[in-house]
Parts: C-alpha cells; structure tokens; sequence
C-alpha cells in the first residue's frame, strides 16, 4: 500500500466512522454524535478560515500590497483598514470597524433589493400576467393547459397574498376579525400554501433520501474495500 | 431791649449783668482778640472733649460766613503780600499746591496770606459736615487750602455776594462787620491773617507789625485759656423754644426745608431778627449734644447736623489735651500746628486738585436728598465713627465733623465770612436760598480728594458691603448663577450597554437612565389614556401570559420506552434495511428513455438543448455553491450535466460562493469525471472562492479577472486560452450553478441571469430548491434557461444522455427509499386518522354515557 493509497484509505475509514456516528443519533443523542459533530464543526471552521486566508487575503490583499502597483498598493490599504472591524471590540478602532460592517451591509442590502426587483418581482408579476395571457401562450403544448395553469397560477397568486392580509377594521363591540370575504379567500391562500410547503417538503425528503443512499453506498464501498483488502490478503 | 454781647461766648446779655449768663465770663471791656484767638484755639484744640464747657466764641451769622466763600473777586493778594511775611509752612504748601493748580487765576500770584486758614476751615468744615465723615476723636488737621473759585462755580457765588451782604445797618463798632468790610474790599479781606490789628481795629497789641507771627496768634495755644478752667461747666440747658433757637436763621438752617424758612421768615419781624442775631445756634447745638431727646424734638437742626445721629453708646473718648506746646507761639514755618501741616494727604490732595482742573469728572457722594429738596443726611451719617481708620481720623478736624455739634466752627473764624450777624439776613438768606440746592449739588458734583472719597466712600460703601454677607445673595441672583451641566452627558457619551440585544456595544442610549430620569414625577403624572374594552382585553391576555411565565411547571419524566421513540427506530430500520439491501443487492434498472414530449418544455430538456449548443473548448463557468452535505445528492444530480458538458468539450471554471465550495469542486471531478482526466487550467481552472455573496457575485459579473485575478493554487487564473478573451461574465456561453440553497439560487438569478445577454443561466439544483426555481424557469421571458433538480432529473438526463453515472446507480435505492417513506407517511397518516376517528367516538361516547 503506498502512501496515497494509505491516505485515501484513512481518509474512507474517518468517513465511515464519522457516517457510522452520525447514524447513531437514530438511538438517540449520545456523545459519539456530539463528538462528530463538534469535529465536523472545528474542521469547516478551520478549513474556512484556509481558505479566506489563502485565496483572499494572501491573493487579493497582502500580494498587491508587496508586489502590486501603486494603485494596486493603495487598493489594498483601503480594503485593509475596513478589515480591522474584525478587531471591533478589542481596539481603539472600533469605529473604523462601524465603517466596514456599515459599508457592506450597505452594498449587500442595496445589491439584494436591486436585484430582488429586477430578477424576482418584476418577473414574477409578469409571469403570472402572461400564463392567462393567451397570446403569450406556447404553440409547443396546449392552449387549454397552458390556460388552466395561468387559472391556477393566478389564483394562487391571489389567495396566497389575501392570507397574508391580516388588516382589519376597528368594529366596537365586536371582536377584531378580517373580512368574511377575506376570510375565505384566505382559505384558498392556505391551501396553495400547504402545497408548496408540502412541495418543499418532498424536495427535502428526496434530498435526504438521496444522501442516504449516497452513504449507504459509500460504507458499503468502503466495507468492499475493506472485504477486498483482507480477501486479497489472504 | 439792648442786650449786650459777651466778650467770652458771644451771647447776648443783659445791659443789666456785669457777666455772662451762659458762661460766665464778665461783661465789659476786654480784649476780644485775645478772646477770640484763645475761643478758635481751644475750639480746634481744647473742645474735643464734649465734657468740656463751652469756649466763649463770637457770635455771627453763618449764612454771612458762609457768603465770604462764595467771594467771587479774591483780593489781589500781592498786595497784600509783605516782604516781611512769613507765611507758614503749610501755606507754603498750599502754594506749592496752588501751582499745581491750572486756575484761571495764577495760583502763584496767591500769596500765603490769602490762603485763609480760617476760610478754609470753614470749607473743610462745611464739608466735612456734610459728608459727615467727623470723628471727636480726629486731630484738628486743616486741610489743604485751595481757591474756592475753583471749588465753586461762579454762577453760584458771584450773584450771591450782592446780595448776601446786605449788611448796612450793621453798627460800625462791629468788629465783625469791620472784618466784613475787609472781607468785601479786595486786599483787605485776608488781613485777618496779615494785619488783623490794621484791618479789624483790634488792640496793638495783636498787631503783626508788633508781633510778625502775630496773625497766627489764633492758632497760638494760649496757655492761660489752656489752664483755665472751664467757665460754664454747669451749662443751663438751652431753652428749646425761645426763638433764637428755633428760629435760628444761621447758614445751617438754610438747608432746612425753603418753606419752613419762609413760614418762619413771615412770622419773625424785627424782634425776631434781634435776637437772631443774638443767637448762637452752635452753642445751642453743643447744648443740645447733652440730650438728644430734645434735639430729636427739634427740626430745624438738619439730620446730618443732629445730634441724636451720634451713637448714643459710643464711647466718649478721654479728653486729649492738645500738645500745646507743641503749638509755638510763633508759627514757623516748622512749628506750625499739626492740622496746618502737610501730612500724607498732600499728595492725595495735589492730584486731587489736578484732576479737578484738568478733568471733569465729578464725584457724587451719595446724599438722600428729599423730594423736597432738603438735604437730609448721608448715608453714613449712621455709621459709627468708630468704623474709620486712624487716617481718617486725622484727616477731619474734630470741630468739622458730626461732633462739631458740641463744639461747631470756632467763632474765631465766623468773622472770615464778614458777616455782621447783628444785621438783618432776610435778603442775603435768601439769595442763598435760591442757590442753596444748587450750591450742594455743585459742592458734591466736585471731585473730592482720594483721602476724602475713600474716607466716604468706605463711610458709605463699605458698610453696605459688609451688611451683605458673602453668601446672602438674593434669590433671583441665585436664580441667575449658571448652573454647570452635568458631566453625565460626557459619561452617556462612553456609556456601554450591559445587557439584551445590544450588550457590549458602546455610545447607545441608556434606556433605564431616561426612565430613571423622573421616576417619581412620572409615576405620579397621570396617564391619559383612553382604553377601550378591546384594549382591556389584550391587557388581560398580556398579564395572563406574563403570569403564566412566572408559574412553575411540573416536567414530567419522559418514560424509558416511548411509542414515538419506538416508531422512529421502527422507520428507520426499515429504510436503513431497505436502502442498504437494495444498494447491496440492487442493481441497475432498466428504464425506457423519456420522449421528446416528455423532455420538452421540461428543465432538463431546456438544458441538454443548451448544452447541445456548446462546442470546443468554449468557456463554461460553473459554480459550486452547496455545503458539503449535499454533496451526495448534487454529486449525483451534476454529474451527468458536468460529464456532457466534458463531452462537448468545453473548458471549464470553477468558482463559489461557498469556502467550501473549491474542495468540493475538486472532489467533484475526482469522484464522478475521472474518466475523463480533465487536467487543471488545460481543460478547467479552479477560481477559488468568490467573497462577498451578493455584492462580490455582482463585482464578478461586472470584472471578472479584476475579482479573481488568480486561481485556486494560485496560478494564473486566466492565462489559458479560452478564458484569454473572457472580459466579462456575459463572455462566457454557459452558466451553470449547482446549488442546494435557493437563496444562492435567488442571488444568481438576480445578480447575474438580470444582466446576461445571450449566455444561458443554467442550475443544478438540490429537490428541495426545484418548487422555488420552477417560476423562473417558467417566467417569460426566461430567467432560468434550463435546470436539473435532484436525483430524478439527473437519471433522466443521463438516459437522454446515454451515459448513465451517479444518478443511475442510485436510483434503485433511491426509488425504494422513495416508496418507503411514501409508504410510511401514508401508513402513518392513515393510522394517525384512524386513531382520530377513535378518539373522537370515544369522546362521543364519555360525552353521551354522561
């Protein structure tokens, strides 16, 4: 067995014992759970922290400033100084750290809503025009299916924004309830809402059930191995 | 009536008495100079002692006295100046002073004579009297002698002198009025001090030409008037309502109220005028200091004259005789009395009299002076003399100040007003009169010697200072102090939060010190607050659930073996048993492949037709965003994507979202495309990681090579050949992302699939993200050009493919996995109903059996 045989077989052999341990939250918590899962933890911790440190401080930060132009030198003080928020609550500089943590929330929030407007909700209010809109219909499938899932997409639509209308008006002496008609077609809104979430639902019980086939079939890969090492062994 | 006037005292007697009634002194033929000499001696230097009986003093008229001050034509003193002369040393001074003076009149031209000693002790006493800065106790220093033009206006005391001395009916055997005649003839007045014997037909024997000090022999101590005895120790007490008291029409008693004055002057004729000038209102002042009861009774002494303003318990001081002997006989110009020397006023009064020519900046004392005009009194004439310092002790003669009422303005020097005080005073009284209120405001609007204001001023001020104490400050100027704000402000400012959602953040505002700031007051404002009954119910639910929170709860011990427990181990091993037989014992399934129908209009269809579309080494981005635990599945979904995706040839990058994500991109390609050896950066490059989510996948649509400049190990990213045009993401023909969020599948759709032109946006995606991602790919137009999602699209990718992979070898489990959870949340619904069914009818049956 050479090295790089060793190492991928005590890389499988930490696999399947880390499956196994995880598997045995089936009898309930225990520490081999815990103690998996604290290990998985520590190492994506440490392994994220490799890597923000080797493909973007080193590549985009530290390289520029030592090697890079002058522009690029200046760059990357600018990028530095905002990065001393990580030393928030330990430094003097902490306002400088407001700076930073202001700055990309900023720019993530103003990214996200633009895009949110221009990728999600523009669209899908035009979607939900065009499927009862029959000029917009395909002539690759029928017009007739095409109409009744605009019916339904509308519908749902429709009902599912009603449920979240949750107004009502002041009435005294009468207790504070929504609109019977609100009230009904909300109805309709739960029932598309228990669909898609019984939708999601599946999508994550297919999900799951495809990992564990995917782990079946790795310990039992490994036990073949490990079968076939101590067959051929003897 | 002819009364005859005492040669001691000056008051008038009998024709039938051989002596004086009030002091005893004989009647007759005596020598009224020496007389008069001996009076103004022991009045400066003798009478301080208020025990001591009067001097006999000549009487005369103060109003008279009084209008030779206000002599507008001084006498051409040179005239009068004698080579043989010695004027004393304090004169001496006083012209030295006078030089300093800028007069209109060249003080050098005055000679020492006509500096009146006596004129000026009656300016110094005039004001000394009304300042009423006098003490008993002060040595007689006269004070520094200066032109009272200078002191006066003229507007005041040249119309004054016509009619002021109106004295032609007084006898010419006056010998004051004599000395009003010289007084009123230019170089004669002043002879008092040169020639008395020439001038005012006294005895030879006083005459300077005999005796060239002679004209200071009034200051001359006589040493027999010194050892004499007093003559009237016994002084009769004065009778208060004879009408030479009362009417006492004296220059004092012009500062009494205009009208009383003229009811008086109606009611006198000419007896009363007789025997005003028989009166001699100071000696009923010395009188009267016996008994203030009486002199409180009596209103026509001015206040500041009243005796009753003296203290009653302040202490009399000894009797201090006067060193005589230090008073020569013969003033010269060393030996001259205490009071006419210059002492450490006289600078005080030099620049005094500087800055009384050359500026004209006037001193105001304060003097309460009624509505009606009458002056009243000072504001110290309360204050104790006690309360001056040494110094001003010695600055103000005894006989100028408040305790001159015993002893008043020696009659020696009455005659220096040339007033004849037997004539009748009606016209000049009232002339004066006219001018009187003018008179003391111009006296006052004169600026006083630093000796003089201080000695007032702290007569004045200093008392009012000290009856305010250092803290007693009224309340609206305690109201006014500034108030130093609080240094809380400074310590809001590092005021660091200790506890809830923002604990350790610094610069908040602390709620529980705005709260705190008036708990009281706030507790007791009332709240106006209109509650209705629904508000009174959320109230009622809000304090049940927060009385509900403060109840203990008994946990109950969960039993060793539970239904739900033995349930989850039931489902389990049955899909542990199930998937594992069927990964062991399974195999591959045959499937048919689907039909063109089936694929379009389908995700998986819309992306092999993209992929289809793709050829050589063109660039194709994918991105790895999932977490590793997803990676059986998405393995499994993508790898018949990523293998066509080989089999067209194109040249692959890698880059996420994820840290994770180039591990698992690697991991990729070595567990599902080993066949197809792809070699990094020949047929794929790593890019690594992507920072930023959002806004660093945007900054990478926008410059891509500018974001990542470098790959994964840190060679360079976009050195081969087919990422060497790539500028831009829309420079790729392909985007693929693998992802099990569908909030990184949101971010790429909005960030990147928004700003695409021709490239196709493209997705793996996990079975859960499917229902989230379906709009986009059904939207029109389409955002998502074609997607694979789970197990399920990627086995019929693959057998659209003809290559089966992961998906395919999977899917016998994963299909009898699917069954069995099916199966199970059927089974277990149909149960959970059924046991419904019997809880209901149970209850049903409890609900009728009671």
């Amino acid at each position: 067995m050479n090295m790089g045989n060793l190492l991928d077989f005590i890389g499988l052999a930490l696999g399947f014992l880390f499956t196994i341990l995880i598997f045995s939250y089936l009898l309930g918590d225990n520490p081999f759970f815990r103690l998996a899962i604290h290990i998985f933890i520590g190492v994506s911790a440490a392994y994220v922290a490799i890597i923000t440190i080797n493909n973007v401080l080193i590549p985009r930060m530290i390289i520029p400033l030592i090697q890079g132009s002058q522009g690029e030198r200046l760059l990357s003080i600018l990028l530095f100084i905002p990065s001393l928020f990580l030393f928030l609550k330990v430094t003097p500089l902490r306002k400088a750290g407001n700076w930073s943590v202001a700055i990309l929330v900023g720019i993530g929030a103003a990214a996200a809503i633009g895009g949110t407007i221009t990728g999600t909700l523009f669209p899908q209010i035009l979607g939900t025009i065009n499927s009862v809109d029959p000029s917009a219909y395909s002539i690759s499938s029928s017009r007739w299916d095409q109409a009744i899932n605009g019916i339904i997409i509308v519908l749902g639509t429709i009902t599912t924004l009603i449920y979240f209308h949750f107004g009502t008006r002041d009435n005294p002496g009468h207790p504070n309830e929504r609109q019977p008609f609100i009230e009904n077609i909300s109805k309709i809104g739960k029932i598309f809402l228990a669909i898609t979430f019984g939708a999601l639902y599946a999508g994550v019980l297919l999900s799951s059930l495809a990992a564990l086939v995917e782990r079946l079939s790795f310990l039992w890969e490994f036990l073949n191995s490990i079968g076939f090492q101590l067959f051929t062994s003897f | 009536m002819t009364d005859i006037l005492c040669p001691t005292c000056g008051r008038p007697n009998s024709e039938n008495h051989s002596s004086c009634d009030f002091c005893g002194g004989p009647l007759g033929s005596e020598d009224i100079t020496s007389v008069q000499n001996s009076s103004l001696r022991d009045d400066l230097f003798s009478n301080e002692n208020p025990n001591e009986p009067l001097e006999p003093r000549e009487s005369m008229d103060e109003a008279s006295r009084l209008d030779s001050l206000f002599s507008p034509d001084p006498p051409p003193l040179d005239s009068q100046k004698e080579p043989g002369d010695q004027p004393p040393e304090s004169l001496n001074d006083v012209s030295r002073l006078d030089d300093l003076i800028p007069a209109p009149e060249s003080t050098e031209a005055l000679p020492e004579e006509e500096i009146q000693t006596g004129e000026s002790l009656d300016d110094s006493s005039l004001r000394d009297d009304i300042l009423g800065s006098d003490d008993p106790l002060q040595e007689p220093k006269p004070q520094n002698h200066f032109p009272l033009d200078n002191l006066f206006p003229d507007d005041i005391s040249a119309p004054e002198l016509p009619s002021q001395d109106p004295l032609p009916d007084s006898p010419p055997e006056d010998d004051q009025l004599q000395e009003k005649s010289s007084m009123e003839t230019p170089g004669e007045d002043w002879d008092f001090l040169t020639e008395p014997s020439s001038s005012s037909g006294l005895p030879q024997e006083n005459s300077p030409a005999e005796e060239p000090q002679g004209d200071w022999d009034f200051l001359t101590p006589d040493p027999s008037s010194e050892e004499t005895p007093p003559q009237d120790l016994d002084d009769p007490i004065p009778d208060f309502g004879s009408p030479g008291f009362s009417e006492d029409s004296g220059w004092l008693d012009m500062l009494q109220d205009p009208e009383t004055r003229e009811e008086l002057a109606s009611e006198t004729s000419s007896d009363i005028k007789k025997e005003k000038n028989q009166t001699d209102w100071l000696d009923k002042i010395k009188r009267l200091d016996k008994s203030t009861e009486h002199v409180d009774e009596d209103s026509s002494f001015p206040d500041w004259l009243s005796v009753s303003e003296k203290p009653a318990e302040e202490p009399e001081p000894e009797p201090t005789p006067e060193p005589v002997p230090e008073i020569q006989p013969e003033p010269a110009s060393s030996d001259l009395p205490a009071w006419l020397q210059m002492d450490g006023d006289d600078e005080s009064l030099n620049e005094f009299l500087r800055r009384k020519d050359l500026t004209n900046e006037e001193y105001k004392p304060k003097i309460n002076k009624e509505p009606t005009g009458e002056l009243v009194t000072l504001e110290d004439d309360d204050e104790p003399a006690a309360d001056l310092s040494d110094s001003q002790h010695i600055k103000f003669p005894s006989w100028a100040g408040n305790e001159s009422k015993k002893e008043e303005i020696p009659e020696d020097l009455q005659f220096l007003a040339g007033y004849d005080p037997d004539s009748p005073p009606p016209d000049g009284v009232d002339a004066l009169q006219i001018e009187e209120e003018e008179y003391f405001d111009d006296l006052f609007n004169e600026e006083l010697p630093d000796w003089l204001t201080s000695a007032s001023s702290e007569g004045v001020i200093k008392p009012t200072s000290e009856a305010l104490s250092q803290g007693d400050l009224p309340g609206w100027v305690e109201a006014m102090r500034p108030v130093v704000e609080s240094s809380d402000l400074a310590e809001e400012e590092d005021y660091m939060e200790n506890y809830g959602p923002l604990a350790g953040i610094p610069s908040v505002l602390p709620a529980e010190a705005e709260i705190a700031l008036d708990l009281e007051k706030a507790a007791k404002k009332p709240l106006d607050l209109i509650t209705s009954k629904s508000n009174q119910e959320y109230v009622n639910l809000l304090k049940k659930l927060i009385g509900e929170e403060n109840k203990a709860k008994t946990i109950l011990r969960p039993a060793p073996v539970q239904t739900q427990r033995v349930l989850r181990w039931l489902i389990a091993i049955i899909m542990l048993v199930t998937t594992a037989g069927t990964v062991i014992f399974g195999g591959n399934i045959e499937t048919e492949p689907p039909t063109q129908a089936q694929i379009q209009n389908t995700g998986y269809g819309a992306l092999y037709d993209q992929i289809e579309k793709l050829y050589d080494s063109q660039p194709v981005l994918i991105a790895f965003d999932y977490q590793p635990a997803a990676a059986g599945e998405l393995h499994a979904a993508a790898a018949g994507v990523v293998d066509h995706l080989m089999e067209q040839g194109t040249y692959l990058s890698f880059v996420s979202t994820q840290p994770t994500g180039p591990a698992l991109a690697e991991n990729f390609l070595e567990t599902t495309q080993e066949a197809h050896r792809y070699q990094h950066t020949q047929q794929y490059i790593n890019l690594g990681y992507l920072p930023g989510e959002s806004a660093g996948l945007l900054s990478f649509v926008i410059a891509p090579k500018k974001i990542i400049p470098l790959a994964f190990d840190g060679s360079n990213a976009w050195g081969s050949p087919p990422l060497v045009n790539v500028d831009s993401i829309n420079d790729f023909e392909m985007i693929l992302v693998i992802t099990d969020d569908p909030d990184i599948a949101k971010i790429w759709i909005e960030q990147v699939g928004t700003i695409l032109d021709d490239t196709p946006l493209t997705m793996v995606v996990s079975a859960q993200v499917e229902p989230l991602i379906q709009p986009y790919f059904r939207s029109s137009p389409q955002l998502l050009s074609g997607y694979v999602s789970g197990i399920i699209d990627s086995m019929i990718y693959e057998q659209i493919l003809g290559r089966p992979n992961l998906a395919t070898e999977t899917w016998l489990p994963f299909n009898l996995g699917i069954v069995i959870a099916v199966g199970t949340i059927f089974i277990g619904g149909l149960a959970n109903g059924v046991l419904s069914i019997f809880s209901r009818h149970r209850s049903k049956l409890i609900g009728d059996t009671k």
